[in-house]
C-alpha cells in the first residue's frame, strides 16, 4: 500500500476516533430520539473546556474524562427540560442552550482559547503513530459498544420506542417525552466526551471548536449509512463511526489533492447530494429500512 | 420473499457504490501521492551544499482573512526570493483550514506523517495543533498576537523546544497616542470587538492601559460575528469621540462597516494594520504583515539552512512601526489631520 495512503488514513482514523463520538451523539438525538438537537455544537465545546480546565487544575486524565461528559449531560438536560417543561419547540430549545453555552464556555475559560500544550492529555499516554491511532479507535469502539449495551436495557428499549412510536410508551402509562430526559443528556454527554478528547488531542480548547459540528456529523452519518446500511442498532453505531472516518478521509484526500480550501465545503455539499440522490433512488426499490423516523 | 431479496440487492448496490467511490478516491490519491515530484532533487550528488538539499515545508494557515493572507503572501514570496521553489527541487505544501479546527488538526497530522522538514503555522489554533503534533519537526509560527499566553513560547526571548516565530502585535501604544494628536479634546474611544477571539483579548490587554495612560475612556461594544459590526458601530454614535480598531479578526473583516459609520457620523476612525489605511482608517502606526511574513520565512530558512535551534531564536516583531495617514479618508470623515503629522508620515494617501 502506498505510503501516501497511510498518511491520509492514519490521521483520519485518529481524528475520527474523537469526532466519531460526536456522531454517536447525533445518532442518539437525531436518529433514536428523533430530536434535532443543536445543543451538541455547544456541549462538544463545553466538554473541551471543562476537560481542559480540569487538566490545568491538576486532575487526572480519567477524572477529566468523567467531568466533561457530566457537564455535557447537564447541558442536554437543560435542552430536554426547556422542551418538556416549558414547551419550547425542539429546534429552538437546542438553539437556546447552544447560544447560552457560548457565553458559559467563555466565562469558564475566562478567555477564548485555553492552551493545553504544556499538559499531558489522554493521547499522550500512548506513543504517537499507529499505536495511538489503534488506542483511539479501540476507545471509540468501546464507547459504541457501551452505547449498544445501554440501548439493549429496558430503559434503552423505552427510549428507542419513544423516539420511533410514542404510542407504545404512552400506552404503558409513561408521558411521551419522559425519555428525552434520558436521551438528550446521554447524547450531549457523548458529544462532551468527544470534545474533551479533542481538546487533549489537539492541545487546546477553543470557543469555536464545536461550531458547525452537527452539520459535519450529519454529513458523516449519511456517508456512513450509505456504506453500512443501518438495519440494526449495532450497524447504526458502526455507520456513525465508519461515516466519520470516511468523512475525514475525504477531507484528507481533498487536502492532499490540493483542492482549493474555498471549494472544500462545496465538495462536501455535492458529495452529500450525491449520497442522498443515491439513497432516494434505491429507496424506491426497497421498503424503508431505516431505523428512526426522520429521513435526514 | 422476492421483495426482501430486492431490498437486499438494493442495499448491496448502495454499499458497493459507496465503497467503490471511497476506493476510487483512495486509489486516485495513491496515484497522485506516489508520483515523483516534477523535478527530482539531486540529493546525494557530489558537490551538493547543505543549503541546496531539498526541503519540504508545510504551511498551515488557519483561515482566509486579510492579515493572515498578507503574512502567507510574505512567506511564499520570501521563500521564492530565496529560491525555495519547486523548480529547485523543494516542496512547499500550502494548506488552509478555512477556520475549521478539525481540518486544521488534520493538516498538522498530515504534515507530521509526511515528515515535512519544517511547519509554518499561521494563526493561533493552527500553531497550537502543530506544536501538539510534533516535538521534533521545527514549527515556525506567524501572526500570533500573544505567543506566550497561547503557550507557543515559554518566553519571547527563548521560546524553547522546537518552536519559534513572529508576533504581529500592533504598536497599540503609538496608535493610542495618535488619538490625542489628531483629536486633542477626545475623551471617549469607541471600540467594537469580538471578545471570543484570543487575539482580541491580547490586544485589549495593551489597548486598555494605553488608553488609561492618555486619560481616555474606552467604550467597548461586543459582537459575535461580522454581521453585527455595523449595528455595534452605529450604537457608538454619540457615545464616543473617536473609533479605534482593535486587533480583532472579526472587526478587521468587517472594517467597511466601521468606515461607513465613521463617514456618516463624522467620527474619526483610527488605528489598525497597514492595509486598514486604504479601507477607512485615517491614520495609524502599522506593523507590516507582509514584511512579517517574509521575516517568518527567513526564520524558517535560518533553521533549515544554518541549523539554528528554533527554541533559542527570540520571537520576532515588526521593525520600527511606520506612521501612515490617509488625507482623503480624513476629509470624508471631516477631520483635519495636523500638518506636521502628515509630513512625518511615511505613507500618505489622498
Amino acid at each position: 500500500m502506498p505510503k501516501a495512503l497511510f498518511d491520509v488514513v492514519l490521521p483520519s482514523a485518529e481524528l475520527a476516533s474523537v469526532y466519531g463520538l460526536a456522531v454517536l451523539a447525533v445518532v442518539v438525538a437525531f436518529r433514536i430520539s428523533n430530536f434535532a438537537d443543536l445543543t451538541i455544537d455547544g456541549s462538544f465545546t463545553l466538554g473541551g473546556v471543562v476537560g481542559g480546565l480540569a487538566l490545568v487544575h491538576g486532575l487526572s486524565i480519567p477524572q477529566t474524562l468523567v467531568l466533561a461528559p457530566l457537564a455535557g449531560a447537564v447541558a442536554g438536560a437543560c435542552t430536554a427540560l426547556l422542551h418538556t417543561r416549558i414547551g419550547v419547540n425542539r429546534l429552538l430549545a437546542g438553539i437556546i442552550t447552544m447560544t447560552v453555552l457560548y457565553s458559559v464556555n467563555l466565562r469558564l475559560m475566562g478567555r477564548p482559547n485555553l492552551s493545553l500544550l504544556d499538559q499531558s492529555g489522554a493521547f499522550d499516554l500512548v506513543r504517537p503513530g499507529p499505536a495511538r491511532v489503534a488506542a483511539g479507535v479501540a476507545f471509540a469502539v468501546a464507547v459504541g459498544a457501551a452505547l449498544w449495551a445501554f440501548l439493549r436495557t429496558d430503559l434503552g428499549h423505552f427510549m428507542r420506542a419513544a423516539g420511533e412510536n410514542a404510542r407504545v410508551v404512552t400506552r404503558r402509562g409513561y408521558p411521551e417525552e419522559l425519555f428525552l430526559l434520558v436521551s438528550l443528556p446521554l447524547a450531549n454527554a457523548l458529544a462532551a466526551l468527544g470534545g474533551g478528547l479533542a481538546a487533549q488531542q489537539q492541545g487546546f480548547a477553543d470557543v469555536g471548536m464545536g461550531t458547525g459540528l452537527v452539520i459535519a456529523c450529519l454529513s458523516a452519518l449519511l456517508l456512513g449509512e450509505a456504506i453500512v446500511p443501518p438495519r440494526s442498532i449495532p450497524r447504526l453505531i458502526a455507520a456513525a463511526l465508519v461515516g466519520m472516518f470516511t468523512y475525514q478521509v475525504l477531507v484528507g484526500i481533498g487536502l492532499r489533492l490540493g483542492l482549493n480550501p474555498w471549494d472544500l465545503k462545496l465538495a462536501t455539499g455535492l458529495l452529500l447530494v450525491v449520497t442522498l440522490v443515491l439513497k432516494r433512488y434505491l429507496r424506491t426499490r426497497r421498503a424503508a429500512a431505516n431505523i428512526g423516523c426522520d429521513p435526514l | 420473499m422476492k421483495n426482501k431479496e430486492e431490498q437486499h440487492r438494493g442495499s448491496l448496490i448502495a454499499r458497493a457504490a459507496a465503497v467503490a467511490t471511497l476506493a476510487a478516491s483512495l486509489m486516485l490519491l495513491g496515484v497522485c501521492g506516489c508520483r515523483p515530484p516534477a523535478v527530482s532533487p539531486q540529493s546525494g550528488s557530489p558537490g551538493t551544499q547543505p543549503d541546496s538539499s531539498a526541503f519540504t515545508i508545510g504551511i498551515n494557515q488557519y483561515m482566509q482573512q486579510p492579515v493572515l493572507d498578507e503574512v502567507a503572501k510574505g512567506v511564499v514570496d520570501e521563500l521564492e526570493a530565496q529560491n525555495i521553489t519547486a523548480d529547485h527541487g523543494h516542496k512547499i505544501i500550502q494548506q488552509n483550514s478555512n477556520g475549521d479546527q478539525s481540518v486544521s488538526a488534520q493538516i498538522s497530522k498530515q504534515f507530521v506523517s509526511q515528515s515535512v522538514d519544517l511547519i509554518i503555522a499561521l494563526g493561533t489554533p493552527a500553531a497550537q495543533s502543530a506544536c501538539k503534533e510534533t516535538q521534533t519537526i521545527p514549527v515556525v509560527f506567524g501572526a500570533i498576537t500573544d505567543p506566550v499566553s497561547a503557550k507557543l513560547a515559554e518566553s519571547l526571548d527563548r521560546p524553547g523546544g522546537n518552536k519559534t516565530g513572529t508576533s504581529n502585535r500592533w504598536p497599540y501604544e503609538k496608535q493610542v497616542e495618535l488619538i490625542k494628536e489628531i483629536v486633542p479634546d477626545a475623551r471617549t474611544v469607541g471600540i467594537v470587538l469580538n471578545p471570543s477571539e484570543a487575539n482580541t483579548q491580547a490586544s485589549m490587554g495593551f489597548i486598555r492601559p494605553a488608553l488609561a495612560t492618555q486619560g481616555l475612556e474606552a467604550v467597548e461594544v461586543p459582537v459575535a460575528s461580522t454581521t453585527e459590526v455595523l449595528n455595534a458601530a452605529k450604537s457608538l454614535v454619540g457615545r464616543c469621540d473617536v473609533l479605534l480598531i482593535p486587533g480583532c479578526n472579526t472587526v478587521v473583516s468587517a472594517i467597511d462597516a466601521l468606515a461607513k459609520v465613521a463617514r456618516e457620523s463624522k467620527i474619526p476612525l483610527i488605528g489598525g494594520s497597514a492595509d486598514m489605511i486604504d479601507k477607512g482608517s485615517i491614520a495609524t502606526y502599522a506593523s507590516n504583515d507582509y514584511d512579517l511574513g517574509r521575516r517568518t520565512a527567513q526564520m524558517a530558512l535560518e533553521i533549515l539552512r544554518d541549523g539554528k535551534e528554533p527554541g533559542t531564536m527570540p520571537v520576532a516583531f515588526t521593525e520600527a512601526p511606520s506612521l501612515m495617514v490617509n488625507e482623503g479618508e480624513a476629509a470624508l470623515q471631516s477631520v483635519q489631520l495636523p500638518p506636521d503629522l502628515v509630513e512625518q508620515a511615511g505613507t500618505s494617501r489622498q
